[in-house]
Formats: C-alpha cells, structure tokens, sequence
C-alpha cells in the first residue's frame, strides 16, 4: 500500500517538473513536440526506476561521505547501457530519442530522486517512487509540448519517422517559432503553473469557506 | 587515515563493476551498431547515386589532392557499376544557421548532380531543419552547373524562413560537386 502511495505522489503533488521544478532543461528540450516528449519521458523513466532500484540496493553499502560519486557512476553506467542496447536493438527509437537518452545523466530528477529516496527507502519502495516521478515527468512534459507544439509549428502530433503527417490546427503562416525556443518553454511553462495554481488555490478557498459555514452552522 | 583508503576501496570496486559491466555490452553491441551503420551508409549512397552497384572508398591522400584544400570534406566514393566507374560521391559539411549540415552528393559522369541527403545537422526544427526534408533535396536531382537560390537569379528554391540554411545546402552541394568532378578528371 506504502509502494502505491509512493507511486502516486510523483504523477501530480509532487511533480518533479510542476511541483518541484527540477529538470527543467530535458523538460524544455523535450515538450517541443508530443512525440519527443513521449519518447524522452518513457526513457528517462525506465532510467529513473533503475537506478532508484540498484541505489537502494546498494545503500547499506555506499558510505555517506562517497555517495554522490557512486550515484553518477551508476546513473552514468546505466544511462551508457540503455543507450548502447538501444541503438543495437531498437535502432528505429533510438534514431528519434538520439540525443536524448545521453541527456538523461545530466536530467537532475534522477540525481534527486537518488538522493532524496532511494538512498533511505527499501527496494520496492523505490521503484515504485522512480515509476511515479518518471511518469509525473512525461505527463508533464506532454502537457507542455500539446500547448507548444501546435503553437509553433501548427501542427500537433507530428512524428514523421512513425509515419503520422501531424493534425494540421492553425495555419503555418500564424506559428509563433519562439514557443519552440526555451524562452518560449518557460513561458508555457509559466502560464501552466499559474493556472495549475489558481485553480488549486480557489478550489481549497472553497473548502475552506463550505469549512467555515458548516462551522457555524453547527 | 583508515577511512581515505576505505572510500578509495569501495569507489573503485563500483567504478570496477561499471567498467566490466559497459565493456561487456559494449563488445555485445558495437558489432550489431557498426554493420547497420554501414547498411544505413549503403542505402543513402544508393540514393543519391542510383546507377551504381558497388561504392569503392577513395583514399584520404586522393580526396585531399582532389579537394584542394577546401575544408569541410569527410570523404567520398567512386561509384561503379559492371566495373566501370559512374559517378562520384563526396560527403561534405557545411556551415548552416545552428552548426554544421553533413550532406552527401552523388554526380554521375557527365556532371550532373544525381542526388543528396542531408545526413546529419542541427538547424532550427520547423525551419532550417526541412532541409532534410523531400521538398528541398529533391531539388537537386538533375541539375547541373553552380547552383544558387532562386532569388539569387538560380534554380533552387530556398526554404522560406531559413535562408541561412538553405545557402549552407547550397553551397555544400557546390563544393561536393566540385569535388567530385575533380575525381572523375573533368
């Protein structure tokens, strides 16, 4: 049960990129288009679980002092050999996440997860908690690349290598080109957290006010 | 003192482990990468030299002769066919708008550009970066001469928005095309 709730709190109240905010660099690269953000999201994902799983694993063994260093060695290792088996085995992938997947290591979500859980929580604990946050980072990430990805190219679901032309939503003479640069990605990004906010903010005022009435009433 | 040599041991049993662990799937993995690297290799020579069967490497010593010091030149093919040579085909780079455009260019005997493929590049996504797509390269199938952007008075018509990658194509395609008639003697 402790696992499920692990699981769940990084899909949205802890969002590694909603919540957080950490990892916004693979974020902002990723979310131009649904497809990379599809891709990068379920890579680093598999990564994240990973190494949660072989960092906890290995905690009673990894001194304090010496902890970071061990993490990047293992984070790096697994990185090189999830890119190297896929570039063998799955090449049609691995053309489109490319330069993605050696982006992984630098992605601080994994860092941070490593340090934060895995190295004080049990073994299904913490993959259950690398699931969450790997998933809570694509969700995030496709939400920003459906909002970006129309308004820069005005098309939405363009994965050519997949063989899908895109759905054509506004004209390509009216595609704001900036919303594909980072500034653009903040931006987005800005104007989600603000709604995000706004709306959790009236919706707990709310239940504060209903709070206070049946308070009264009582 | 204990625990300098302590922590030295133990990061060096994990970079140990790490070290067999990637040497041991890298000798798994390279063989299977590099044969469909040199198949992917393979079939973009076929396209931008359909009429030859068989692409013989020329030597760098020879392709530097040919290329008289113009920069940018990775290397290049004579293209056969039944034993006769047919055309040439030279990857080159050059400078577009976010870095370099790697191209290959395949021209056949009579000077007249059969091909190219944009290999690799890193231009901006839905501007530049279309000079990888049909639309532009195919452009440069058939034609001959120094080539130019149509409104440079040429035959090659720019991608709107990206004009910097699209004169980098262009003058990629020139410069392999130079080369490659250097080769072929002509």
């Amino acid at each position: 049960m402790s696992a499920f709730k692990e699981f769940k709190k990084g899909l949205w109240a802890e969002s590694p990129t909603f919540a957080m905010l950490i990892g916004m660099c693979p974020a902002m690269i990723s979310s131009t288009a649904v497809s990379n953000a599809v891709g990068m999201g379920l890579a680093a994902t598999f990564v994240l679980v990973f190494s949660n799983l072989f960092i906890s694993a290995l905690r009673n063994m990894i001194p304090d002092k010496i902890r970071i260093p061990c993490f990047i060695v293992v984070i790096a290792t697994f990185v090189t050999i999830v890119d190297l088996s896929m570039a063998a085995y799955l090449p049609d992938l691995h053309r489109i996440l490319g330069v993605f997947v050696p982006l992984i290591v630098v992605n601080c979500i994994i860092l941070a997860r490593a340090e934060a859980f895995a190295y004080k929580n049990g073994v299904v604990d913490s993959i259950a908690d690398g699931l969450g946050m790997g998933l809570g980072f694509t969700l995030a990430v496709i939400i920003l690349a459906i909002i970006r990805e129309p308004i820069a190219t005005g098309k939405i679901l363009y994965a050519k290598d997949f063989g899908f032309e895109g759905i054509k939503l506004i004209p390509a003479k009216f595609a704001a080109a900036l919303v594909d640069k980072p500034v653009g990605g903040f931006m987005t990004l800005g104007f989600v957290l603000a709604s995000i906010n706004g709306i959790t903010s009236r919706s707990k005022k709310a239940k504060q006010a209903s709070a206070a009435c049946a308070a009264k009433e009582v | 003192m204990r625990d300098f040599i302590r922590y030295g041991a133990i990061l060096t049993v994990i970079c140990v482990i790490s070290g067999v662990s990637l040497a041991f799937v890298y000798s798994k993995t390279s063989v299977i990468i590099e044969a469909r690297q040199a198949k992917e290799a393979m079939k973009a020579m076929a396209v931008v030299l359909p009429s030859a069967t068989d692409f013989e490497p020329i030597p760098a010593i020879e392709l530097s002769a040919a290329s008289g010091g113009a920069q940018g030149v990775v290397e290049a093919y004579l293209g056969k066919a039944a034993g006769s040579t047919v055309g040439a085909i030279v990857k080159v780079e050059s400078a577009g708008y976010g870095g370099m455009i790697t191209m290959l260019v395949g021209m056949d005997t009579q000077g007249v550009c059969q091909g190219m493929q944009v290999i690799s590049q890193s231009e901006t996504p839905g501007l530049g970066a279309n000079v990888k797509e049909e639309p532009f390269y195919g452009q440069f199938a058939g034609k001959k001469g120094v080539l130019s952007l149509v409104k440079e008075g040429g035959q090659i018509d720019g991608i709107s928005g990206a004009t910097i990658s699209s004169k980098g194509a262009v003058a990629g395609v020139n410069k392999a095309l130079n080369i490659a008639k250097a080769l072929l003697g002509m």
